[in-house]
Parts: C-alpha cells; structure tokens; sequence
C-alpha cells in the first residue's frame, strides 16, 4: 500500500511534463490565422494563451467559437480553450474541444497525445493508452515520443501491468539525454517504482539510490522531496528505520522549503492584497476628502452668492431709503418756503393791510361828516387822500399775491418778444394822473425799434413798482424821464431817473444784496420792501439786469437791462 | 377805412359796459355777450375780427371751454382772455386752446389796445408789426389792418392798389398811404390767395381792378391813380394767357 501512495504522488508531478510541445511553431501558426482572417476576438484569445492568462483566454475562444465558422480558426480555438479548460481541471470541457478538432495532419499527433493526457489525469488508463499508441503511429520527434512513452509507463503503472510500464520506461530512458537530468532522475525513478512494485528490490533500491543521489546534487525542490520520501519508504520496508527516519526527516525539510516557497509566495501576495486593498482604502479616502471639498466649495459660492444678493438687496433698500430721505428733505425745505411765505403774508395782512383799511374806515367817515356839515371843500380833499391810499394798498396787495405765486412757482411765465415801446406806455400811462397830481414832469423818450425777449407781466409788474417808488419818493415839481435805448447787442435799457430824494448808500447796499435774498432773510423793519425784492426776482427770471444809482438830494436813476429779441 | 367788429364776452355788466365805452370810443364796434351760449350764436351769425373772453363766466371756466370750440370748428378769429386768474393752473388750461394773447386785470386801457394789436398780429403771424411802428400793416385775406391813433382799423384789399417788395418784406400801396406788411411777397401772395392781385415784376403784385391802361411795348402798367408800375417779360405771357381781354 506504501508503495501504491508514493506512485500516486509521483503521477501528478510527472504528468506536465506532457504537453508543451511545439509551442514556439503553434503559437506561430496562431499569429498567420489571425493576420489572414484578422479576427479581433481570435487574435485576443490568441494573445491571452500566450501570456498563459488562461481564464480569459478560454472566455474569448469560447466567444470567438460562437462568431466563425472557418475551419481552420474553429480547430485553433479548440486548441487553446481546451487546453485553458484542461489547465482550469475542466477535463470533461477539454475533452469535447480535443474530440471536435477535425484530424487533419498537422492537428492528429496533437490531438491524440492532449487527449491521451486528458484520460490519464481522469484515470481512464484504457483510452489514455489508446490515444498514446495512435499518438505514437503518428511519430512524433524525440522528445515528444519520450513523453508519451513516460505516460504509456504510467498507465501501465496504473494498471498494474508492471512487465509493459518497464519496457515504456526503457524506451523513454533510452531516448533521454545524458544532460537531460530532470528527466534522467524522473525516469530512474518511475523504474524503480516498477521494478519495487514487482519486488524486484535488487534492481529497485540502487535505481532509487541513484535518482535520490543525482536530486540532491540537483536544484528542483520536487524532485529531491520525492526522490527522499522514496528513501525513505525503502529503508522503512527494508526495517532500516534509523535510515527511515533521516529520509523522512529531510523529506520533511524538503517538504518544508516547498512549503516555505509556497508560503513565502503566498504572503507576498497577502502582502500584495493588502498594499491594493491599503491603496484602494486610501484612495476611496481621498475620493471622499475630494467630495467633501467639492461639497465645501459647492456650499461656499452658494454661501458667496447668497451674500452678494442679500449685499444687493440691502443696497437697494439702503438706496431706496436714501432717494426717499433725500425727498423728504427736499418736502420739507419746500415746506419751510412755504410756511415762511405763509408767515410773511400773515404779517402783511396784519400790518400792512390793516392800518390802511383803517385810515380807509376813518376816511370815509369823515367824508360822511363832512357831507353832513356841508364841508364840500374838505370832501374833495379827503376823496383824494381815500384814493390814494386804495391805490396803494391795492399795489401792496397786488405785490404780495405776484410774490407769493412766484414763490410757489404758480406765476405763469412766458418770455416773448415784444416791442418795448409800448410795454413802458402802458406803464406808464397808469401814472400819469398821479404825476400831474404831485405836479411832477413825467416825461418819455421812447425808440420804437427796440424788440426785447421777456415776459409782459413780469415786466409789467417791474415798471410799475419802480415807477411807484420814484413817484413816491420825488417831491412836488419834481421831473421823471422815462428813456429807453438799445446800448449793445445783447441789452436794451429802460432808464427811469428822478429828481427825488434818493436813497443812501445804507440802503443801496441792501437792496443790491437782494439779488440772492430769500423771503425769510428779509426784516421787515430795515425798509427794504417787497416791491424791490420782486423786481430783483423777476428781472433776473427775465434774464436781464437792474442797476441803480442813486445819490441823496439829486436823485434815483434805475436801469432795467433786457436781453434784445434775437431777431 | 372800417372799424373793427369786436365781440365781448363778460358775465358783469358794469365791466362790460364800461369796456364797451371805451372801445367804442377808440374807433371799435363792440358786440355783447353776458355767457357762452350767447357769444357762440353771435359767433355764427356774424363776423367779428376779434373775440375777447373773459375766462370765469358766472363762476366756471366758460371762457376756456368756449375757445376750445372754436378751436374744434376752426373758427379762425383772433381771440385774448381777459382775467383776473394768475394762478398757473387756469393759466396752463387756457394755454391749451392757444389763446393770442392772455392779459391780466389790473390792466389799463392802454394794455388793452395794445392786446388787441398783439391778437391780430399773431393770429396772422405777422408779430411785431402793427404793435410796433404805426406804419406798419397786418394783412388777412380780406382786410388789410392798420393803425389809426391808438386803435386799429381795417382796409378792404379791394382798396390796395399795388404791393412793392421792400426789402426782406413787403409795402402795401393804397390810396390812403403805404404800409409795411412784415411778409415776403411769395407768403403775402399766398395769405391773400386772390385772383385780382397778379405779380407783374419781381417786386410788383399788382390789383388788377385798378389798372387803367397796359403799354406792352413800354413794359409799362398804369393805374387809377395814374402811378406807374413796371411790368417785365417774365411775367407778361402768363398774364395775357390769364386775360383774354388783352389778346
């Protein structure tokens, strides 16, 4: 039974020996079937059997089988998948590829010896020998004859036919080569094994010796391991157990380095398997560092973004606020205007109106008087004086309406042209009985050519003050001339000039500091009326200019600068 | 010479009877109106040179609205607004209906003509004439307006005789005397639009209804009055062609 064990082991380690035959040619032959047909999937699976990455190159050939129906393609490919099947144990697998190989002659030998080693490896020893002898009717070349006579020998082994398994093994042993001393060790021991197994210890033991002796000179691991166990199962069944026991135990060391080989290999690549696995680790971390960056600055522009609108909106409002500020500032200095108007008319009434109305009041009922008492002298004198007041309070009333529309910007206002001529008539003519009755020369010198631009109401309301206050201001039989000339391209004049009292050098300075006089600057008490501001006011609008000389006792000379009609 | 035909719109009477006075006595015929209905039956039945319209007639803005009628029905009469009302807001409603002349109360009556002179100047488009210079004349289609005193009368234009150019404009010929008329020939031609004014030369528009006698061979016309015109080729063809009499 010993025996039987260590034959057994010897079958599988001897067994790949088999088949690498013609590689080099068929691979060739492989690459001529691709470059004629030029079979994508064919040339892949070629590619995978050479690089012996069997997996895949059965996988392809079994997908490029499916695709062609080329003879040729069809037997290669059952080549390589069989032999990847056989490779992968798929024994019942290969076997259908080898068997569908059509026997053509330069596929026969080889079909016959893989499937001869295809029955070894499933114990059919029968179909093995079968398939071995055509092989053999084949005559292959040397080293593959070796081979298949090894195998022959094996099977026999199997079979328990000793006597044929010992002519095979001759066979082979004549055909190995003296340097071939793998083969030579394997081959010595195989015929120990079958002269051992026929009891033939005589002939068996030196054989092992010999095989046992040329291993360990040699650097295949297997064979020095099996070659000892060899040894050492002798020595057992010849009860040499001391010399047993040293066999076993460098059988065992044997056992140990292959094992150790095996381990050693196996841990580096646990070692491999766990740097990948480390690596990929590291990296799925680094994905998820890159996400979470990503998923940082994804959140910091929408954070920005949302800033910058909210910065947006605030803006807005912070402007709309300001505009609205900014109107209501502006209401409330309209306001201010206004209520300083509204102040200075409550102040004209209240002064201004009211001591005139009375002297009207007390006028009129001195007149009833008077007609009563048959006074008819005194009534003509008093009717006078009633007049005159009327007519002055009229022009203060007149005055403080102009000036209060013009403050609300309600005075209309439309510059034209005109001819001045008449404008200063017109003035004028409202005067005259004033004049006449003062006993004052009121005289004209008027160019009728003279076109002026202005607005008439304006102008009117301008003369008339201005022709007041020199009637006002000139004694009896004084003299007023009225002239008007054009002295440039640009102005006309008006020249109003009386021989009035004049105004003092105080007062001049006021007035000309009215140009950029508002209401609420004005004190009432200093003397400077409302007549000469709204003539300021309104010349200016008119775009002209007013000067005025004057000196005390001679008199007043006014001048009104209009601009010329462009025509 | 005729006098003006004037319409008054004024809603107090003491006020309208005291202006109609006063016109009256300036050379003017004035024709009353106490409302708006009243003035616009006046308006249809008769012609007036120019309307006067007081703005408030018994408390609402009649005046306004009536101008804007006329306006609608393109009434050309020079018409003014006589008011009391400064305020810019009546002021910008009357502008609407593009009055000729706005005039303020207080105004004295001198105002007052020269508003009447300023309304027909523009309605006419010719400013700055008879407001200006007393020798200047307002042309309308059918009268020819000048200045007599303070007032202003109207001429028939049967009455010109001839038009001279003068210059940028032109002077009106009549038997009464000459005036300016501030338009060039071509747009004073066109504001008559009469057949009875023919241009005879470059500078002549002559009434046809005065000529007594036509020197062809002299290139000579003469009038009525026995003036003398010069009458250039340029226009002689056209003018035998238009008046067969001469053929």
């Amino acid at each position: 039974m010993s025996k039987l064990g260590a034959v057994f082991g010897l079958i599988t380690i001897l067994l790949f020996q088999v088949d690498k035959p013609r590689k080099k040619g068929f691979i060739e032959r492989g690459h001529l079937i691709c470059e004629e047909y030029r079979n994508k999937t064919f040339c892949k699976a070629l590619s995978f059997y050479e690089k012996k990455q069997y997996d895949s190159c059965y996988a392809y050939s079994a997908k490029a089988l499916l695709l062609t129906k080329n003879e040729e393609e069809v037997n290669y490919l059952n080549f390589i998948q069989g032999y990847s099947a056989f490779k992968k144990k798929l024994y019942k697998k290969a076997l259908l590829n080898f068997h569908a190989i059509k026997d053509k002659d330069e596929n026969v030998l080889e079909k016959q010896i893989l499937l001869g080693s295809v029955y070894l490896n499933l114990k059919k020893y029968n179909e093995s020998i079968t398939h071995y002898e055509k092989a053999l009717e084949e005559e292959p070349e040397a080293l593959r004859k070796k081979n298949v006579y090894h195998n022959l020998g094996l099977n026999y082994i199997h079979k328990k036919e000793y006597q044929k398994a010992k002519e095979y093994f001759k066979k082979e042993y004549e055909l190995i080569k003296k340097n071939d001393t793998i083969a030579l060790i394997a081959t010595k021991m195989e015929l120990a094994n079958v002269y051992y197994n026929q009891y033939l210890d005589d002939e068996a033991i030196p054989l092992f010796k010999e095989a046992y002796d040329l291993a360990k000179s040699f650097s295949d691991l297997e064979l020095k391991q099996n070659s000892t166990r060899n040894m050492a199962v002798v020595e057992k069944n010849r009860k040499n157990y001391q010399k047993s026991i040293e066999y076993y135990m460098e059988y065992g060391n044997w056992k140990d380095s292959i094992w150790n080989r095996d381990k050693i290999w196996e841990l580096t690549e646990k070692d491999k398997q766990l740097a990948v696995a480390q690596k990929q680790q590291e990296i799925v971390l680094q994905e998820e560092e890159l996400k979470r960056q990503a998923i940082v600055q994804k959140s910091l522009v929408i954070g920005a973004s949302g800033l910058l609108v909210f910065l947006g909106f605030l803006g807005y409002f912070y402007r709309e606020l300001k505009s609205k500020n900014k109107f209501i500032t502006q209401q409330k200095e309209e306001l201010n205007v206004a209520n300083k108007t509204k102040d200075y008319l409550f102040s004209v009434v209240s002064h201004d109106l009211r001591s005139p109305i009375n002297t009207i009041k007390r006028q009129h009922e001195k007149l009833k008087r008077q007609l009563k008492n048959k006074e008819y002298d005194a009534v003509s004198e008093t009717t006078n004086n009633a007049i005159a007041l009327t007519e002055s309070t009229s022009h203060l009333l007149n005055n403080v309406l102009h000036w209060s529309l013009e403050q609300n910007n309600q005075l209309s206002f439309k510059a034209e042209e005109y001819p001045l001529k008449p404008l200063v008539e017109q003035a004028v003519y409202n005067f005259e009985e004033i004049a006449e009755a003062k006993n004052i020369a009121l005289t004209t010198m008027l160019e009728a050519t003279i076109l002026v631009k202005a607005d008439k109401e304006s102008l009117k309301i301008v003369l008339r003050n201005l022709l007041d206050n020199a009637l006002k201001y000139t004694g009896e039989n004084g003299e007023i001339a009225i002239k008007t000339y054009n002295d440039s391209e640009e102005f006309s004049t008006i020249e109003i000039k009386d021989t009035g009292f004049g105004i003092s050098e105080e007062k001049l300075t006021k007035i000309k500091g009215l140009e950029d006089l508002s209401i609420d600057k004005i004190n009432r008490s200093e003397g400077v009326g409302l007549g000469m501001l709204l003539c300021q006011t309104l010349i200016k609008k008119n775009n002209g200019k007013l000067l005025i000389d004057s000196e005390l006792e001679v008199g007043t000379t006014i001048r009104i600068l209009l601009p010329n009609a462009s025509a | 010479m005729k006098k003006l035909q004037l319409l008054l719109l004024e809603d107090l009477e003491e006020e309208a009877l005291e202006l109609s006075s006063f016109l009256e006595d300036n050379d003017y015929e004035v024709s009353l109106a106490k409302n708006a209905v009243e003035a616009e039956k006046l308006i249809r039945n008769r012609f007036f040179d120019v309307i006067i319209l007081d703005i408030m007639i018994n408390g609402r803005p009649d005046g306004i609205s009536l101008a804007h009628r006329l306006n609608k029905e393109g009434i050309n009469v020079p018409f003014l607004f006589l008011t009391s009302m400064q305020g810019r807001e009546i002021f910008d409603e009357a502008k609407l209906t593009n009055p000729l002349v706005y005039l303020l109360k207080p105004y004295n009556k001198l105002e007052l003509l020269f508003s009447l002179e300023l309304a027909i100047e523009s309605c006419y488009q010719q400013n700055n004439s008879i407001s200006l210079a007393s020798d200047n004349g307002v042309i309308s289609p059918a009268f020819l307006f000048i200045k007599k005193k303070r007032s202003v009368v109207k001429v028939d234009v049967a009455a010109i005789n001839y038009v001279e150019v003068k210059e940028k404009y032109c002077s009106i010929i009549c038997d009464s005397g000459n005036y300016l008329i501030k338009l060039s020939l071509t747009k004073l031609k066109d504001m008559l639009s009469n057949p009875d004014f023919r241009q005879v030369h470059r500078n002549y528009l002559v009434n046809v209804k005065k000529i007594k006698e036509i020197y062809f061979e002299d290139n000579l016309i003469v009038l009525d009055n026995d003036e003398k015109i010069l009458f250039s080729e340029r226009y002689k063809t056209a003018f035998i062609k238009d008046n067969t009499i001469f053929r």
